[in-house]
Formats: C-alpha cells, sequence, structure tokens
C-alpha cells in the first residue's frame, strides 16, 4: 500500500476512504469514474503523470524548500543598490502583518457586506493615495505600473479620440516593450529624446512633435533615469495648447517631497505602489495606480473597478459598492473594452497601511531623507577617479546615473567585482541606453546608512584602482 | 425617499385587472380574446385566474413597502377590474371609472387606462396577456405614463412583463419608493398574435409598438469583469457597427424592433418602432430616408434594384426574425435580397441580453414560405456590439 | 433530568447530563461589526505610526538639504493631507476590518463559483514570506538567486508535465495577464507567417469575459458562440464561425457550467483545418488533474491560474498568478526573459528576437510561484490525481443535497454528472416569490458565507455557481446545503424578510443610487468631504 493510499492528504478531507466511500454511495455512484464519462478514452491519460516523488509530510517540504531557498542571497545580507522600478525600502512590521491575515489574504471577491473590510479598506487605500496625488478618483489596483502607464495612454486616446501619443525616450525599454504590446491596436507611440546634457525632456523636440493628432504626452517624474522632470509644468501647457492630454507617471514615494502630477497640470496621474510597504519579492509585489480628477467623462473611461463609498439602510452607517457602474462609452468604440482581472488588491491594502503609519510628515521625511542620501551619494561617487555622474546639476530623489566610461572598465566588469565584495550595484544601462555609454543607475533610499553609501565608494575605488 | 415630491404625497399607483385573461389557456384554447372564447372556455370549467394573480402582486408591494405607515395609493377599476383583488391584498383602493359587472370588454381596459393617466397614476400594473398589454398600449398613445404587468394571460410575448406576480410586486415597490426623479424606464416591446391567424397555425407574434417599463436597479456582482452595458448602449454599440460596414450606396431595409431603431438613428433617419423602412446610405453613419413604412411593392422595388440588405432582430422571447405578421417584408422581397447577396444579405443584429434570454434556443423564421423557411435555416452570424458578433442556430417555426 | 422553561426565557436544565444536544443547523452566526470609522477619522495631528531614519549629520554636513532646492513648482508646496495615527491604532483599525472580512479560511466558500478557493497551506506562506523570497531584487547577479531560478524553473516543468505543453512560461500577473499572453503569442505567430488577413477569435457565451475583452484589445473581431440545447458548444454553430479569417479558438473545458464538451478534439481539429490556432483556458482545470490534458487534445496554447487550480491564495483580489503553456512552435514567442538552464547553473535569457515582449516589469508573481510549486510537490502525481477526483465528488454530492432545495434546479445535461462545479438556477423560486438569487446571496451572509452567480449576459436565468473543490469536508457540504435550503423557505415563506437581508452581516443593505450620480459619487475620501460636507465628525480621543 503506497503512502497515499495508507493516509490521506491533509488537504483533501473526503479522501478518508469511509467518508469517500459514503459520499459516492449518497450520490448513488459506483465509482468516481462515473463522472468522467463525458470525457473520451482517446483524451483520458493513460498513465499517472510523471512528477517527482511526493513530499508529503510537512517537514520534508520544508527541508526541501530549505535546500533552494538557501542558495539565494537576499538583499538584507548585501549591500544592494539595485532599484530601476523596483524599490528597496524599509517594509514596516505591520505592513506584513496585516496582509498576513488570513481574513484578508484567503478573501476572494464577496459582496461588501460579509467582506466589507476589504472594501473599506480598499476605499481607504484609494482615499490615501488620493491625498498623495490630489486627485479625487483612484482604481483599485491593477497588476502592475507598466499596466497602468499603458492603460492611462489608452484612455487619453478615447477621451481625446486621438491616436498617437509621445513618450520620453529615456523610458525604461522594458516598459516601452509593454506598453507597445498593448497599445498598438489603437495608438501610435512616439519617443521624445532628452537633452544629453541634463537627462530632463528636450522641450524643443516636443514642441515639434507636438501635433493635433496627439492624445496624450508621457511625463515620467523622476524618469527613469533618475532625474527629476523640473520642467513638468511647462511640458503639461505644451501638450494641453496642442489639444493633448499630460499623463504624470510618478513614484508615490517621492510624493512627500516632490509635487504631485495634479500640481503641474497633469489630467492622469500613473504608476507603481510597490515602494509603499510591499517587499521586492524578486519583482512580484508590483501593483498600478491610475488616478484623475473627478470629471464623469474621465470617469467613465476607466476600465477598472472604482470603490466608491455609499449610504445603507441605517442614517449614518457607511457601505461601499461600485461606482459609475455602467460605463457605457466602452460599447460603443471600437476600441471597446480592456480586460480586468484578479490583479493586485492586496498590495494595495498594504500600501494604505503604509500610508497610514507613515502619515503626512512620514511621507515628507522620507522624501527628504531620500534626496540627501542621494545627493551625498552623488558626491561621493564623483570624487572617485574616472566616476562620473552625468546628470549630477539636476535634481534627484533616489537614483541617478552613473558613467564609468573614463575608467575604462565596463560596468559588467565592475559590478561583478563589487559583487565579490558584497555589493549589488546598480543596474547595468549600457545595453539598454548605449548612448549613455558604460553607465549604471544606482538607487539610494532612506535604507541606505551613510556608512554604506561610503562602503559603496570606498569599494569603488578600489576596485577601479 | 420623498425628495421631490411635496409634504407627504403618497406614491399613486394603477391597478387594472383583465377579468377573462388566461381563461382560454387552461381549457386548451389559445387565447380569450372574443366573447365567444370566453364563453365557451367557462363552459369547459375554466375560472378566471387573473384577478387573484392581481391580489398576490399588490399583496407583496405593501408587504415589501419601506414606509408602512404610507402605502402607496391604490387606484383601481371597479369590481372585478381591479377592486376586488386589491381588496383582498389588504388595500384600500380608490376606485374609478364604473363598468358592466360581468360583460367587460377591451373597451374598458382602454377607457379605464386612460382614466389613470389623467389621475395622474405613476405606475401602472395590470394583470393580463398580451392583449391586455396592446389594449393599454392603445390607450396610453404615447403617454409617458409606465406601465408593467402582472402575467396572467395566455399569451405572454410582450417583453413589458415581471416574472411573476410577486416579483411585480416587489418591482413596483422599488420603482415608486424612488424619488420620481431618480426612477428609470426601459420602452419594451408590446407583441401580440392575431388570435385567428394563430388558430391556423401562424405563431409568429407581431410588433405593435412600445411602453415604459420600470428599469429595475438590479445590484449584478461585476467582479470577475468589465462593467455590464445597458441595453441602450449596447444598441448603440451595435448601430456603430452596422454603420460602419454599410457600403455607400447600398440600400438597408430596416425591420421592426427598437434595436433596428437603434441603427437608424445612427443615419441619422426617424423610424417607426413597428414598420419597415427603406434607407439609402449616403456616407459614414449618414443615410438618407427612401420609404417610411414601406409596403411590400416599394419593397420588391428596392430589392431588385442594386445592392440591398435586410436588417432585421429577433422579436419576442421565442426570437422571431421573420414572421408573416410584417406582410411588407414578404418571401418575394427576401428572396430578391438573397439572390443577389446571399444571406449575408440579411443582416440580423441583436444585444447580448437579448441573445441570453433567447438562450440556446434557436431564432425561428415563419415567412409563409416553407421552402424559404428552410433555406434561411441552419446558422447565421448575429452582430451584438462594436467588433462582436454571435452565431445563431435558425430554424422554421 | 428536569426542566422547567418559562416563555422567552432559556430553560433551566438541572440534573447530571450536560446541556449538549444537537448543533441547530444551520449555525447561529454573527459577523463582527466594528461601525469602525473611515481612518481619516482616526486622525490626531502629531502623532507618527512609524519614523523613517533621520538623515545623518554627517550628510546634512556635505549636502545640506537638497529638497529645499527644488523650484516651486515641482517642490510640494503643502504636507499631504493624510491622516496620524499611532501604530497600535493602525494596527487595531486594520484588524477590526479584516475581522468584518471573512476568506476561505474562516467560511464554507464552496460558493465562489470558478474561483476555485480551495485551501491556501500555511506552511506555503512561510516560504513566501521567507527573507530569501521577499528580499530579493529582480536584478541581482543571478549566481545569487539559483534558489529562486530553480523553483521557476521546476515549476514550469510541472505544468509542462500537467498540461502536456512543451514550454511554459509563469510571467503573467494571473489568468486575464495570462490570456493576454497568449493572444499576444497568436498575434505573433500569425504575423510571422505573413498571415496578417486573420482577424477574427472566436470564443464561447460561458468563457471568462477576458478571453473575448484580450482579444478586443489586441485588435480582434470577437464572435461568440452560443451552446446547444443541451448546454454544449455547438460545433455546428463553430463550423459556421470558422474562416480564413479565424485566427484563433479561445475555449474553456469544462465550461462554467461544469459540463465537459465530449467533442473538444471536434472543436479543435475545425479550427485548426481553418488555419487558426487552439486556445485552451484551464481556468476549470481542478476536476481534471490527471485525468485528461491540454496537449491530448490538440491545443496549441493554454493557461492556468495559480490562484484557483493550484491554491495560492485569492489574496482579496489579488496578486495571484498565471502561467502559460504553448507547444514546441510557439515557444519562440513567449514573453522575455525565459529561464535557462544549463545543466550546472540557472540564468535568464532576454535574447528572444521572436518575443512578445515584456508582459509585466519582471518575472512573474514570486511569491505565489514559491506557493504554487510547494503545494504540487506536498502532492505529486498521485495527490493532483485525488484532488482532481475528491473535487468532483464533492461537487456531484453538493449538488444532489442542493437540488433537493425547492425552486432551484441545474440546467442544461439533464441527468448527467458536472465535473468540479455547477451553474445553478432560481429561477422557479424567483417566479414563485419575487426574490431574486442576488438577495439569496445577501442572505447568505447572515449565516457566515456567500456565493457567485455568473458572467454577464446571464444565460442561464437568476444563477447560482457552486464549485466546492477537494478542500471541504462532507460536513461542510451539509451546512452549506442547508444554509441555502434554510433561505429558499424563507423566500417562500416571507419573500419580505429575504428582501432585507442582510441581518447579522457587518453592514445593513447599500443604497447603490448615489454610486450612479456623478454629483453623489465619491471614489475618495476627499471626495466625499467636497460633495457631503456634513457637520465634522467627533475628533478621535
Amino acid at each position: 500500500m503506497t503512502d497515499q493510499q495508507a493516509r490521506p492528504h491533509p488537504y483533501i478531507p473526503n479522501a478518508v476512504p469511509e467518508v469517500r466511500a459514503a459520499m459516492l454511495r449518497a450520490v448513488g455512484a459506483a465509482s468516481i469514474e462515473e463522472f468522467y464519462a463525458d470525457v473520451p478514452p482517446s483524451l483520458r491519460l493513460a498513465a499517472p503523470l510523471d512528477l517527482p516523488e511526493p513530499l508529503r509530510s510537512e517537514a520534508e517540504l520544508v527541508r526541501h524548500l530549505e535546500g533552494l531557498l538557501r542558495r539565494n542571497t537576499s538583499t538584507r545580507d548585501v549591500l544592494s543598490f539595485l532599484g530601476a522600478g523596483c524599490y528597496p525600502h524599509h517594509v514596516p512590521a505591520v505592513c506584513d502583518e496585516i496582509n498576513g491575515r488570513s481574513e484578508f489574504l484567503t478573501a476572494y471577491a464577496g459582496e461588501p457586506y460579509e467582506d466589507h473590510g476589504r472594501f473599506q479598506a480598499l476605499f481607504e487605500y484609494e482615499s490615501l493615495m488620493g491625498e498623495l496625488l490630489e486627485m479625487d478618483v483612484v482604481n483599485v489596483p491593477v497588476y502592475d505600473g507598466f499596466q497602468a502607464t499603458s492603460t492611462a495612454l489608452r484612455m487619453a486616446g478615447r477621451l481625446t479620440g486621438r491616436r498617437r501619443v509621445l513618450v520620453p525616450a529615456s523610458m525604461s525599454r522594458d516598459k516601452r516593450s509593454r506598453i507597445l504590446d498593448y497599445v498598438r491596436p489603437d495608438l501610435a507611440v512616439e519617443e521624445v529624446p532628452f537633452e544629453p546634457a541634463t537627462g530632463l525632456l528636450d522641450l524643443a523636440a516636443l514642441g515639434r512633435a507636438l501635433g493635433d493628432d496627439v492624445a496624450g504626452v508621457l511625463v515620467e517624474n523622476p524618469g527613469y533615469l533618475g532625474v527629476v522632470e523640473a520642467r513638468a509644468a511647462e511640458i503639461a501647457a505644451l501638450a494641453h495648447a496642442a489639444g493633448a492630454l499630460a499623463i504624470g507617471d510618478v513614484d508615490p514615494s517621492t510624493l512627500g517631497v516632490l509635487a504631485p502630477p495634479a500640481a503641474w497640470g497633469a489630467d492622469l496621474a500613473c504608476g507603481d505602489i510597490q515602494p509603499l510597504g510591499i517587499h521586492q519579492q524578486f519583482g512580484g509585489g508590483n501593483g498600478g495606480f491610475i488616478a484623475s480628477h473627478d470629471d464623469p467623462l474621465v470617469v467613465m473611461e476607466f476600465p477598472s473597478r472604482l470603490f466608491g463609498i455609499a449610504p445603507t439602510a441605517v442614517p449614518g452607517e457607511y457601505g461601499f459598492g461600485d461606482v459609475a457602474y455602467e460605463r457605457t462609452s466602452f460599447a460603443v468604440r471600437e476600441e471597446g473594452k480592456e480586460w480586468v482581472g484578479t490583479a493586485a488588491a492586496l498590495w494595495g491594502i498594504t500600501a494604505g497601511v503604509y500610508l497610514a503609519l507613515m502619515g503626512p510628515r512620514g511621507m515628507t521625511e522620507l522624501g527628504e531623507t531620500m534626496m540627501a542620501r542621494t545627493r551625498y551619494a552623488i558626491t561621493r561617487l564623483e570624487s572617485v577617479p574616472g566616476v562620473r555622474v552625468p546628470f549630477s546639476g539636476q535634481h534627484h530623489v533616489k537614483e541617478f546615473v552613473v558613467d564609468l566610461g573614463a575608467t575604462g572598465r565596463t560596468v559588467a566588469a565592475v559590478s561583478r567585482a563589487l559583487l565579490e565584495r558584497g555589493i549589488f550595484f546598480g543596474k547595468d544601462l549600457s545595453t539598454e541606453h548605449p548612448a549613455l555609454g558604460q553607465a549604471a543607475l544606482v538607487c539610494v533610499t532612506e535604507v541606505h546608512a551613510q556608512a554604506d553609501i561610503d562602503r559603496l565608494a570606498d569599494e569603488l575605488r578600489e576596485v577601479l584602482r | 425617499m420623498t425628495d421631490g415630491r411635496p409634504g407627504d404625497a403618497r406614491a399613486v399607483v394603477g391597478l387594472l385587472v383583465n377579468p377573462i385573461a388566461g381563461v382560454g389557456g387552461r381549457v386548451g384554447l389559445k387565447g380569450s380574446d372574443g366573447a365567444d372564447t370566453v364563453r365557451r372556455a367557462i363552459a369547459l370549467g375554466a375560472s378566471p385566474g387573473a384577478g387573484a394573480r392581481a391580489s398576490t402582486a399588490v399583496r407583496h408591494l405593501l408587504a415589501v413597502w419601506p414606509a408602512p405607515g404610507a402605502p402607496p395609493v391604490v387606484l383601481t377599476g371597479p369590481l372585478e377590474m381591479g377592486e376586488a383583488a386589491a381588496a383582498a391584498a389588504g388595500a384600500r383602493p380608490m376606485v374609478i371609472g364604473s363598468i358592466a359587472p360581468g360583460a367587460t370588454t377591451a373597451a374598458d381596459t382602454v377607457r379605464l387606462a386612460r382614466l389613470m393617466v389623467e389621475r395622474g397614476v405613476e405606475l401602472l400594473l395590470f394583470a393580463g396577456g398580451d392583449g391586455t398589454a396592446r389594449d393599454i398600449h392603445e390607450a396610453l398613445r404615447g403617454a409617458a405614463m409606465p406601465v408593467l404587468g402582472i402575467p396572467a394571460g395566455v399569451k405572454m410575448h410582450s417583453a413589458v412583463f415581471a416574472t411573476g406576480p410577486a416579483a411585480a410586486g416587489a418591482v413596483a415597490a422599488g420603482f415608486l419608493a424612488l424619488p420620481t426623479g431618480r426612477r428609470r424606464t426601459e420602452g419594451r416591446e408590446v407583441l401580440d398574435l392575431d388570435e385567428e391567424a394563430y388558430r391556423r397555425g401562424e405563431i409568429a407574434p407581431r410588433l405593435w409598438g412600445e411602453l415604459l417599463v420600470p428599469l429595475e436597479r438590479r445590484r449584478i456582482q461585476a467582479r470577475k469583469a468589465p462593467t455590464p452595458v445597458s441595453e441602450t448602449a449596447a444598441a448603440a454599440a451595435i448601430a456603430e457597427e452596422v454603420a460602419a460596414g454599410a457600403p455607400i450606396g447600398a440600400r438597408y431595409i430596416l425591420g421592426p424592433g427598437s434595436t433596428v431603431r437603434a441603427i437608424a438613428e445612427r443615419f441619422g433617419v426617424p423610424k417607426t418602432l413597428v414598420g419597415v423602412d427603406v434607407v439609402r446610405v449616403e456616407g459614414p453613419g449618414a443615410a438618407t430616408l427612401v420609404a417610411a413604412d414601406a409596403g411590400e411593392a416599394e419593397l420588391l422595388l428596392t430589392a431588385g434594384s442594386g445592392d440591398c440588405r435586410i436588417v432585421v432582430t429577433p422579436i419576442g422571447g421565442q426570437g422571431f426574425i421573420f414572421g408573416r405578421g410584417n406582410q411588407q417584408m414578404s418571401p418575394p422581397v427576401i428572396r430578391a435580397v438573397v439572390r443577389r447577396a446571399g444571406r449575408q444579405g440579411i443582416i440580423i443584429v441583436a444585444t447580448p441580453a437579448k441573445l441570453a434570454a433567447i438562450g440556446t434556443r434557436p431564432l425561428l423564421v415563419d415567412t409563409g414560405d416553407p421552402a424559404l423557411d428552410q433555406e434561411l435555416a441552419g446558422h447565421a452570424q448575429v452582430i451584438t456590439g462594436r467588433g462582436e458578433r454571435s452565431v445563431a442556430r435558425v430554424a422554421a417555426a | 433530568m428536569t426542566t422547567s422553561a418559562t416563555p422567552g426565557k432559556t430553560p433551566f436544565v438541572s440534573g447530571p447530563a450536560l446541556p449538549i444536544g444537537p448543533r441547530p443547523m444551520p449555525r447561529r452566526f454573527h459577523q463582527a461589526r466594528w461601525d469602525e470609522p473611515i481612518i481619516f477619522e482616526l486622525s490626531t495631528p502629531g502623532a507618527r505610526g512609524v519614523l523613517p531614519p533621520a538623515t545623518e549629520p554627517g550628510i546634512t554636513a556635505l549636502v545640506g538639504d537638497p529638497a529645499a532646492a527644488l523650484p516651486p513648482g515641482i517642490r510640494r508646496a503643502a504636507l499631504p493631507a493624510l491622516p496620524e495615527l499611532g501604530q497600535l491604532h493602525v494596527v487595531r483599525h486594520y484588524i477590526r476590518l479584516s475581522q468584518e472580512n471573512l476568506g476561505a479560511d474562516l467560511n464554507i466558500d464552496v460558493g465562489q463559483g470558478t474561483c476555485t478557493m480551495k485551501y491556501s497551506p500555511k506552511v506555503n506562506d512561510r516560504f513566501a514570506r521567507d527573507p530569501r523570497i521577499a528580499d530579493l531584487h529582480p536584478l541581482q547577479d543571478p549566481s545569487t538567486v539559483q534558489g529562486v531560478l530553480e523553483i521557476a524553473w521546476r515549476l514550469e516543468r510541472l505544468l509542462a508535465e500537467i498540461s502536456g505543453m512543451d514550454r511554459v512560461t509563469l510571467q503573467p500577473g494571473a489568468g486575464s495577464a495570462a490570456i493576454w499572453a497568449n493572444v499576444s503569442m497568436i498575434r505573433a505567430c500569425h504575423a510571422s507567417r505573413g498571415d496578417t488577413a486573420r482577424d477574427e477569435v472566436v470564443t464561447t457565451i460561458f468563457s471568462h469575459p477576458s478571453n473575448a475583452a484580450c482579444a478586443k484589445v489586441a485588435g480582434y473581431k470577437v464572435i461568440t458562440l452560443y451552446p446547444d440545447a443541451d448546454g454544449y458548444p455547438d460545433l455546428d454553430a463553430l463550423r459556421a464561425a470558422v474562416s480564413e479569417r479565424t485566427a484563433a479558438l479561445l475555449i474553456t473545458n469544462p465550461e462554467d457550467t461544469g459540463i465537459f464538451n465530449p467533442r473538444i478534439e471536434d472543436f479543435v481539429r475545425v479550427v485548426h483545418e481553418a488555419g487558426g490556432l487552439a486556445c485552451y483556458d484551464q481556468a476549470n482545470a481542478n476536476g481534471l488533474l490527471g485525468v485528461t490534458r491540454a496537449r491530448e487534445a490538440g491545443f496549441d496554447l493554454c493557461h492556468f491560474n495559480l490562484h484557483k487550480t493550484f491554491s495560492t491564495p485569492h489574496a482579496s483580489g489579488g496578486p495571484g498568478a498565471g502561467a502559460c503553456g504553448v507547444t514546441a512552435e510557439l515557444a519562440r514567442f513567449l514573453p522575455r526573459p525565459t529561464v535557462e538552464f544549463d545543466g550546472t547553473a540557472y540564468r535568464l535569457d532576454d535574447d528572444r528576437p521572436d518575443s512578445i515582449g515584456k508582459i509585466r516589469p519582471w518575472y512573474g508573481v514570486v511569491p505565489n510561484l514559491v506557493r504554487a510549486y510547494a503545494w504540487i510537490m506536498s502532492l505529486g502525481a498521485e495527490g493532483l490525481r485525488e484532488v482532481a477526483e475528491i473535487a468532483v465528488l464533492n461537487n456531484n454530492y453538493l449538488m444532489k443535497r442542493v437540488l433537493e432545495i425547492r425552486g432551484l434546479a441545474a440546467p442544461f445535461a439533464a441527468g448527467r454528472r458536472r465535473i468540479e462545479q455547477v451553474r445553478y438556477s432560481w429561477d422557479e423560486l424567483t417566479r414563485a416569490t419575487g426574490v431574486h438569487s442576488e438577495e439569496i446571496g445577501y442572505r447568505a451572509a447572515d449565516f457566515g458565507t456567500h456565493y457567485w452567480t455568473s458572467h454577464h449576459p446571464y444565460v442561464v436565468p437568476e444563477p447560482m455557481t457552486l464549485e466546492p473543490t477537494e478542500s471541504y469536508s462532507r460536513a461542510d457540504l451539509d451546512e452549506y446545503a442547508a444554509i441555502l435550503r434554510t433561505i429558499a423557505e424563507e423566500a417562500y415563506a416571507d419573500p419580505s424578510f429575504v428582501h432585507g437581508a442582510p441581518y447579522l452581516s457587518t453592514i445593513h443593505r447599500i443604497d447603490h443610487e448615489p454610486l450612479d450620480d456623478p454629483e453623489r459619487w465619491a471614489v475618495t475620501w476627499r471626495a466625499y468631504r467636497r460633495k457631503h460636507p456634513g457637520p465634522d465628525p467627533a475628533p478621535a480621543t
């Protein structure tokens, strides 16, 4: 007798042989085979699946996974300066506590009665983000920032009826690839170059690129290369003058210190919430947000759910439900629906908890200290012979470009050397942005102490010697 | 709940019972229009059931009414035309009009319905079948009083009925409890068969017109999909799709039904609900009216000259796309179109909700020419939205 | 034993026997109700929940305060109006909200049909939350992440064996994202063959709406098939629908009705003969593990929802995780990067010129990949087969119990068994009582559970879709059936009572009216305060 036969699996209560038999009798079936009568013999598998031997005892399973986990080195064990869309911030213990509660973790799609808690938590997430963004409408999270940006661009297309969008050429190649794949049937995507000296969007080139067929201008602030887009208001004004929408693609962790897109004229805001209390998880912790002002025409173009607050039969009691239930414009337009799926609600709840913990002062202090640490890192690295920070004269919040060209060494080689010394260097930009040469994108957040930054500078100097 | 209304004004609901509706059904007759049929039915042992169903509806309305201290005012016809049913349900009806008891006819229904309009009834609940719905349609002559049918007839093809007497009460309560500004209605089709034609074996209903019915505020679970779309928006989407695919210079024969009417609206052309109109496509989404409420002769001329298509939508719960009720779209007309353009010359449109209601049953054709019916049978594509189609079976009725 | 009973009072039982009798069925549930304010109402100016690190003096000495140097207009002008709470009060607020939520651990969650709400093993959460998964950066040198790469590589192979497909990607964020990836690959495949005339996709009315929606977003026209009178997909309708314009068939089997399409191979063949690709939405795979596969039916692509069949938790609406399987011919279109193993080390391969590109920022919802891997490894082939068989047994057992309930029916395929779920109809009850399916669902909240009706539009009137999975016991299923029976009898006896439900839940019946009115709707607290000024709420003490 196999272990399977001798001991029913703990995840399958009715596998107990007596129970299984009693239920078959209750149903009036001789065997479970009867239930598969509609599956033709030609489709039935002749043999069991060829899978590894099961680890039926929990202890053996833990041991097996431990063997695999042991072969990972986490960013807790080394000094990491990697960012580029996945950020090393401190995750407060309360965030992990709340998103570990099984009532939230194992819930799905109940009604706003028995799952009232989930609705309120997500309404509060929308509200907290709304204050950060100074916008009245924020959606329930979509899969990630790439999806949010893609959707915001399509919304701009639907709202204006136009078919071209402008995006910064400094954008991540991966993000661009994702956007292209998603908007291709409806929108043409054109890149606007950045000024080689500053990393800022080239306003003259933008002016030339604008036309009466442009639906939206995407402004990343900070840009992918870490530079604060100081002329964002001018970009928005240029877009509006051409009848296009301005879309602010932002990192919410910077909004304690940077003005939100609404303040510099953006019509839509979008981005990723991973920096707000969500672990890096090898890139598995993303969630996307889209926000707008409370204009019914815009609200009708949101493809995702919007939770709103509603009264109940008891005065003073709060309930929640779907806002703008029938977004009828979808039916009529050729582009039609976008798709909505199981996206990132738990990360939305987590981001809400994070913002509630941090409060206005915490978010401000976060932004200020990131800017200070980043500027400190820039200054220290610039003092390493051969190392340049090309956009040093610009404002940065948490990332900056480092150019190793003058050292004669590749980023890849330097990274390997630093790895041996227990440091993860910044993202290698040399294939993604060849015009920048042997450049890397270094990320500094509130978790990097002065000693950490000093160590990076010192080790880099050693490696380049 | 009383926003927009003065002081302690109460909602006013009308109740009209067709006392002989449904009489014929139980004993195998095909309806109860006509005194002769009624006498035969009662002789066979049938007893009128419309009153009892009306009572159930009113009882249910009162039971779920949110303000028990201020129930709606119930305005009814006398005796068997509503008063008795309302009283049996525990309401204190306000009776209007007069009848000859035991000898009521369709004319009484029409007269009482008109009185209800005059008296400012906010929702008319009527117990009956298609015949009663037709009478009320005729009585209203376009007046904007909303109605809701308590199903009690034999023939209930019209889309103006609730799913049952209790449901009728619940929908009525939900509707009237809203302030007037927040009540929503939707036009629904009134269909009926000609009794004699029905007994001869013609079973396709004819579209008579439209009545306003409360749009039920069903909060349907939207959890796994983008939000659903209203019938109006769905029809508009279909209209976009048809307009986008219409070749310039082609003539379109537009059949009856509200979905086809939406297409005419998209083309910028007025259209009646029940008639067959011909338009000529002039440009993208623009057309001129060639013939309104065309007869067979005009349609034959159109079908024979150049690029011509027919646009039809399933009528009634059974989904008839061609029936003998529309004499104009005769077999020769249909054949002429098919000869030139093939079966693609017949454009079938239907909203997803309409197809879902028809479910797995086929769309039906009853042109009067069995051979043509067989030719049209098989699978056909149905336009259901912008860039969206379905495949439906078409069968001879 | 003697009792003395006074009307309205609990009888006093004296004597040696314990007052343990049969428990009432259904149980006398009451949900937690905290009447918890919106978090903004709990704000106390100056309170702090967590402190970020202060900038060290050594840093300030060198660089000053760079934030102060930001130009006006780029510097945030005013503090964001976030609430201020101490840490305990944040904890308390969200724990209270969590108590006002059910979750599959808490309730007999067999009602969320098609969602496959099975038990998410706690040991798998420990793996997912381990810092050696949670604190990995996706751009780390591969030598430092061999463990997680190996988990992904192994999971791909497990799913390849389970589906019979040649290559698998674990990048999609969940099911709809997986469908999107498949549709993108279909588009890329036809483009690579120069076959640009194919602009139509065929699907069915019972498929998940994302099949049609993803196809539309990708630029295809969608043709939706209705089932035949028995509820099976209509093969003749498919033949009428395919042509040289057909790019693909997107189909689920069994469909949400729980009925297996015995002619699925014919469906695939018809599409192949027309030059299209066949794509299998395996959201409903839970009853078929080890029984049949995508490969045997001839599919070119398939996808799984790891948060359904493979136990990863639903997380209040995500993150889930999706997996796509493809034949060798289509492997070159897979999203990049792919996970490769050269016999010694694992790496990520980004050099894939025909790839559809990135479908998300990184490589997939990694914590859920770890959970799914551990789940499969715990069960093995025999265990997966047992999962399927018991899920099917549970479903047919529950169907027998609930069909005893007055007013309820299971349309289609009368008298035949189902696979892992059933779509029921309350139409008979609604006609008799006026109570709708949604309202029965609301009343179910008073017993600590709920259910899902159906996608739109409702082909089955007044629908209810139940999917027990293998996780629930016989007693759970009996209790759930008892709950539905109780509510049905209430509907017949006093429909107005059911109309007003729920009564024992966290809140009372919601008035949805304002949510459709632009003047009154409010997606955020700031919008709500703007549109409904009212008196200021009492400050938190």
